[in-house]
């Protein structure tokens, strides 16, 4: 039996809710590492604590949107968004003079560009084959 | 399933709904569906508080087992608007005690993550289901793309300790490695969360 409704499943409802999850979670990581970061770091380690940061990050809010929005929909896209924002904006913070809101701006686009690429691969392996 | 992972599940019975609810709201139309190929009397393992009674055809004759008895307290309200049968049981899928060839189907949500055995679970149901009768999951597994594998590696390490699931686990081909036919594994999330029907030949 094909699951007909595989390919739409609820899409309409949670498209914005996914997307505004990704671009809060990414602008929350951006300024999380701007302000524990500290500048003149050496870039390698920035990005390795960065990493850190967003993961830790990534596990509370997943575990505190979880239950709202569910499970692998919001865990899955939230580590990437905080791997990738924690590696890149840790980085970028050991730079001097990044303030701290274009970290953040930086970050809720990245999750947002994120959260687009795991909904595009969603659909992509949901389709009926 | 541990001992420990028993005690975990009685321990979170009274939230456990609120946990779930997400994946409700996500699932449920998708379930109602998958779950509509259900006929006759149905085994169905781990329905915790029982959540998706709600979308299961009406009229089937179901026994729900569980190792965790707080689960099935909160399950009873459930249980007992359901409109066909529907026995709630304290059991092990490890060790089930069910004769040979006694349902037309099994049916598992999310649990085949925690069992502690679950190539020795998915025989036992196999034994107990009827030939040409089938085995419908709603369950998770390892992703196969390295990205979202590495993620759910790493969280795997954290969900084990609090609450038993595993987040790596290739459920599909546990099926087959138990005897089962497998017909279809359809992605329901990514490569992550599949419903999968499996008929036992």
């Amino acid at each position: 039996m094909i699951l007909s409704h595989m390919g739409s499943k609820q899409r309409m409802n949670f498209r914005v809710v996914d997307y505004s999850i990704g671009v809060f979670s990414g602008a929350v990581a951006g300024f999380a590492v701007s302000v524990t970061i500290p500048e003149h770091l050496n870039m390698i380690w920035g990005m390795i604590l960065g990493n850190l940061v967003g993961m830790a990050l990534s596990i509370v809010l997943s575990l505190l949107l979880m239950p709202f929005f569910g499970s692998f929909e919001v865990m899955v896209p939230l580590h990437l968004i905080g791997m990738f924002v924690g590696m890149t904006g840790g980085m970028a913070a050991t730079i001097p003079g990044v303030p701290s809101p274009s970290l953040a701006i930086g970050g809720g686009i990245a999750g947002g560009v994120i959260a687009a690429i795991v909904r595009y691969s969603d659909r992509k392996l949901t389709l009926p084959r | 399933m541990t001992v420990s992972t028993k005690e975990k599940y009685n321990r979170i019975s009274k939230y456990y709904d609120f946990l779930k609810r997400g994946d409700m709201l996500r699932w449920g139309k998708i379930q109602a569906e998958f779950f509509g190929q259900l006929k006759g009397k149905v085994l169905y393992v781990g329905p915790g508080p029982g959540p998706e009674i709600a979308n299961f055809p009406p009229g089937l004759d179901i026994a729900a087992i569980d190792l965790s008895v707080n689960m099935l307290k909160q399950a009873r309200g459930r249980a007992a608007r359901y409109p066909g049968r529907l026995r709630l049981v304290n059991m092990n899928a490890e060790h089930l005690g069910f004769p040979d060839n006694s349902f037309d189907n099994a049916l598992s949500v999310c649990v085949f993550c925690t069992v502690e055995n679950p190539a020795r679970g998915l025989e036992e149901l196999r034994r107990v289901v009827k030939p040409g009768g089938r085995i419908f999951m709603f369950e998770h597994v390892l992703s196969k793309n390295p990205v979202y594998r590495l993620i759910l590696e790493f969280m795997n390490v954290l969900t084990v300790r609090l609450s038993g699931t595993h987040l790596d686990r290739d459920t599909v081909e546990n099926v087959r490695k138990a005897g089962w036919t497998v017909e279809s594994d359809r992605n329901v999330y990514l490569d992550v969360v599949k419903a999968i029907t499996a008929m036992k030949a």
